[in-house]
This record gives C-alpha cells, sequence and structure tokens, in this order.
C-alpha cells in the first residue's frame, strides 16, 4: 500500500526547472530514502508534497489527499525540512507546547517527545543558544508531537554528531518496524544505506531510478573488467560459459557477477590474450554518483 | 479556531520581544499623561482643563501606545518570516485564511488589553492628580469613559491593521518601516495636499474614532471612523492571505 504518490511533480521557476515531472511512490512501513546531488530539486520537492510551495504541474499525495486538505495535518504527517525554523528568543519546550496548543494535543507531550530525542535537560533554554544537532533534535521532537503515520525528514543528519546518526538510524528503524512510514532526503546514499528499504533517486529535478535498496545493490553488482585486443572473441566465450559480459571499448569487456579466476579460466580456454584484469568491487556510493552525474548530467 | 487563537497568544507570551513592545507601549502613558496635564492651557498646547475638551485630550493618553501596539501586529504576522517559523506555522495550520483569522483575532484581543491597562494607568495617574489641582472628573462622562472606550476600540484596531500590514508585506523590518512612514510622513502630507481624501484615509479614520484633537474638522463621525479602519485591517488580512501568504515559503 502506497502512503504518499506524487505524479508528474513540476516546478518551474522563472528561468530554471527544479523539478522536471517527477513520478514516484512511497510505500507505507518502509523507509524510503530520497537521494541526489545537492540542487536536484529534493527540498523543492518535499516543500510541493507539504504545501510549502505550489507545484506548477502535478500533484504530490498522501493517500490521495494533498497537505493542504488534510485536517489537523500533523496528527498524520511529521515534517522537519530545516533546523532554523525556530525563534532563537523561545524556550524548546514552550516551541513545542505552542504546536500542542495549535494542533489541540496536550501540552504534556512537549516533554514526551522531548525526552524521545533527548533533550529533556534543555527544554528550558532559549533555541538560539541550540547547536545545529540539537535544532535537527528539536524539529524532530516537533514532527513526533501528533504521532504522525508519515515522517518526511529533509537532511536530518546534516549537524548530528556520529553518535547522533546511530541514533537516528536506530530511531526510523524502530518507527518503521512499528508501521510507520519515513521519507528521509539525503545527498549521500552511504548515510541511509542501513537505514532505508527502497530508494528514491533524482538529479536535476528528474527520476533516476526508483526500487529497492536491494535491487540498486544488485544493479551495482560487481564484476570483472578485462583489457584485450580480442575484445569480442572473449565477450563470446564468456556468454557461451554462461556468463554475463559486455564490450565496454573496443578493446575492453565488462563481465558481470564473476571472478577473475572465472575469467583468467575461460580467457586461456579461449586463447585470448589479456593485457590488463581489474576486479571491480561493489560500492553503492560509487555507482550512486554514477547514476546521479552520467544521467543527470550535475557535474 | 479557538486553539489557534490560543497558541498564537501563547506564541506572543513565550518571547521577551512582545513583553519589551508591551512595556514600551504603556510606558508612554503615565509620559504623555503629564505633559498634557503641565501643559494643558498653555499658549501652542491643549486646551485648559477646566474645559471638556482639556479633560478628553488628558484622557486620550490612554491611546498613546497605538503606534506599538500597531508594531505588535506586524509582529505577529511579519515576524513569521523573519525567523522563517512560517515553515512550522503552516505545517501546523496549512489553511492561510484561518491562520490569519487567528491572528488577528489574537492581536486584538492584545491590542484591547494593552489598552484596558493603559487606560486603567490614566485614571490611576490623572484623577487624583486632577483633584490636586481640585478639578474633579467623573469615569462615567463621557469626556471621561467614551475617550477612554474609544482608545480601546482604537488600540484593538490598530493591532488589527498591524496584522493585516504584516500579511501584506511578509519582510518584517519592510512592514515597520512602510508603517511608520505611512503614519508618521506620507499620511500627513496628503491630507495637507488633498484635505478631502484625509478622512478616508487609515489615519483619518482612527483620528475621528480617538477624536485626535489635531484633526478636528472633515472627520467622520466616531463609529464610521471605527468601521473605516477596521475595514481597512481586514481588507489588508484578506488581500495578504489571498495573494502573499500563498506564495512559497523558503
Amino acid at each position: 500500500m502506497t502512503s504518499i504518490q506524487v505524479q508528474g511533480l513540476t516546478k518551474r521557476y522563472e528561468d530554471v526547472v527544479a523539478v522536471d515531472n517527477l513520478s514516484f511512490e512511497v510505500d507505507q512501513g518502509n523507509v524510503t530514502g530520497f537521494l541526489g546531488p545537492n540542487g536536484a530539486g529534493k527540498t523543492t520537492t518535499l516543500r510541493m508534497l507539504l504545501g510549502l510551495a505550489t507545484p506548477t504541474e502535478g500533484t504530490a499525495t498522501f493517500n490521495g489527499r494533498l497537505y493542504r486538505d488534510i485536517v489537523d495535518p500533523i496528527h498524520h504527517v511529521g515534517a522537519v525540512l530545516e533546523s532554523t525554523n525556530f525563534h532563537p528568543g523561545r524556550r524548546a519546550r514552550d516551541h513545542l507546547r505552542v504546536i500542542c496548543v495549535a494542533a489541540g494535543l496536550s501540552v504534556d507531550r512537549a516533554d514526551a517527545v522531548l525526552e524521545k530525542v533527548g533533550l529533556t535537560d534543555v527544554g528550558d533554554r532559549r533555541v538560539k543558544g541550540f547547536s545545529l544537532g540539537m535544532r535537527q533534535r528539536l524539529g524532530l521532537a516537533g514532527a513526533l508531537l501528533g504521532e504522525p503515520e508519515v515522517l518526511i525528514l529533509d537532511e536530518p543528519a546534516n549537524g548530528l554528531d556520529p553518535e547522533g546518526v546511530h541514533w537516528l538510524r536506530t530511531f526510523l528503524r524502530s518507527y518503521a518496524d512499528d508501521g510507520g512510514t519515513v521519507l528521509v532526503s539525503s545527498h549521500l546514499l552511504a548515510e541511509v544505506a542501513q537505514t532505508v528499504d527502497d530508494v528514491v533517486i533524482i538529479a536535476k529535478g528528474r527520476l533516476i531510478t526508483e526500487s529497492s535498496l536491494a535491487d540498486l545493490a544488485h544493479q551495482a553488482t560487481p564484476g570483472v573488467w578485462v583489457r584485450t585486443p580480442q575484445a569480442e572473441l572473449l565477450r563470446d566465450a564468456l556468454v557461451a560459459q554462461g556468463t554475463s559480459a559486455e564490450m565496454q571499448t573496443a578493446d575492453s569487456v565488462l563481465a558481470l557477477e564473476t571472478t577473475t579466476e572465472s575469467v583468467g579460466l575461460i580467457a586461456a580456454g579461449a586463447g585470448v590474450v589479456i593485457y590488463e584484469m581489474t576486479s571491480q568491487h561493489f560500492d553503492l556510493e560509487e555507482f550512486f554518483l554514477e547514476l546521479t552525474t552520467t544521467n543527470g548530467g550535475v557535474r | 479556531m479557538r486553539k489557534l487563537i490560543r497558541a498564537e497568544l501563547l506564541k506572543l507570551r513565550t518571547t521577551r520581544m512582545f513583553y519589551g513592545c508591551a512595556a514600551a507601549a504603556l510606558l508612554f502613558v503615565p509620559l504623555i499623561l503629564a505633559i498634557s496635564i503641565q501643559t494643558a492651557g498653555h499658549k501652542d498646547a491643549g486646551p485648559a482643563l477646566t474645559t471638556s475638551e482639556g479633560i478628553r485630550n488628558v484622557m486620550s493618553a490612554a491611546a498613546s501606545g497605538t503606534t506599538i501596539i500597531l508594531i505588535i501586529g506586524i509582529l505577529i504576522m511579519a515576524g513569521e518570516f523573519r525567523h522563517n517559523t512560517a515553515t512550522s506555522t503552516f505545517l501546523v495550520t496549512p489553511d492561510r485564511k484561518r491562520l490569519v483569522g487567528a491572528k488577528l483575532i489574537a492581536a486584538t484581543i492584545v491590542g484591547a488589553g494593552l489598552a484596558m491597562v493603559a487606560s486603567l494607568v490614566t485614571l490611576v495617574v490623572a484623577v487624583p492628580w486632577l483633584a490636586a489641582k481640585d478639578i474633579h472628573v467623573s469615569i462615567l462622562s463621557a469626556d471621561v469613559g467614551l475617550v477612554l472606550l474609544a482608545a480601546i476600540a482604537a488600540s484593538a484596531l490598530y493591532a488589527m491593521v498591524g496584522v493585516g500590514v504584516g500579511s501584506l508585506i511578509r519582510n518584517q523590518t519592510a512592514a515597520v518601516v512602510v508603517a511608520l512612514v505611512w503614519v508618521m510622513v506620507v499620511e500627513s502630507l496628503l491630507v495637507t495636499l488633498l484635505p478631502d481624501v484625509g478622512r478616508w484615509l487609515p489615519g483619518g479614520a482612527v483620528a475621528a474614532l480617538t477624536g485626535a484633537a489635531t484633526r478636528d474638522g472633515g472627520l467622520l463621525p466616531m463609529w464610521a471612523g471605527g468601521l473605516l479602519f477596521a475595514a481597512y485591517g481586514l481588507g489588508f488580512a484578506a488581500t495578504g492571505s489571498r495573494f502573499v501568504l500563498r506564495r512559497d515559503v523558503a
């Protein structure tokens, strides 16, 4: 069952297309990583989803409903977009109490979420003295007030120390295990790779891929790269032996899901001369970088 | 709506800025009172204390914090964009019209509340002081009661107009500057150049309500001035929530 639907979403500013005909879905009960380089349009997409920006075209909905049309939305959707959206002179607990009052929640919820994010001791301090990491936690506390089914977090790991990142991972995992849906954006795949079930990757406002993390890892599967003057002959020999292989250039071949030993044996059997052979290591982050640069052409 | 109004009032009560503004608005009252009582009857100053106009002039000190109350109104709305708290506020209340409605009502409550305190200060300071000059006034007289009621109404409406201005001009500093320049420069210029237009402008309308001595002649009746001033506030707020607050927030 899907929880968030984005369909043909487009945001055009005067001369820039920030989000370009973007469509994807987020499944209920999963943690979905919303990934792309800086400037890919992630924040703009999330802002449109949350009714803070108006799409030029297309829709972004929660179970078919626009955020603006949900009554008391923070009971259903919790969102943390920036680390700066607090009044610097207001105390952390008061910031949360204001939200409680506006949403018709008991003000006791403020203390409950402060404890959940580990800010109980600083609840009476004014926000201007808070570090970026503390602001991220306070933002998350605000998102959790209404005990929502969906959490939307924009680059939540920014400003968190390693211990904070670990805490966030554990938290998101248990939130999803309890049936919650999470959409978490990041410009680093590695940051979320341990947490997410699915990924939505965008670059230059366009969808690059939408898949489960397992499928992405499969696409980024290791292989063996070979430089040889008899590239076509080697490829045919590999394929004949049941190893998938493809030409990289006129004099190089990439064999997938295999080892250097296996490729070496097949090459010897076919009498192919080898100049160079390297094992391609599995690196999701590199694959991510390749995906977002070659398809999106940002760098 | 009720919870939104309570939330807006809580927002004010949890920042020092509000207390500073409120204190400043109230500090003007004894200051203006002292000046108007001491100078009453002198040449180029207010009318003598023995006249009805003189008493009205003294009592109108209760409305001397209105400019600061206008600024409080602006802060209630434009302040959301100053610290980017608008994001959080709009996430809790996506309906801009409901939000502005709650802010208008909260501002009106705050404006009226401050003016009630200002009226009390006026009475506490002015009545014994005047009595010492052997001038006895009754709170129930039109010269006292009506002037104080008008000051309370004007203050409530000033706060409302402030919210309207803040929703038209999202930049807090710009909104405050525009409002002050309008109040202090533009409107008095327009009144001098086009006297017939003056009564229909916001300043003319509120002057009719408070019976400000500087602008006698040509003003609307008191009730009409109050209604017109309220219409300005609501008009600004409606326009702002329809066209300005719907714009994307950064």
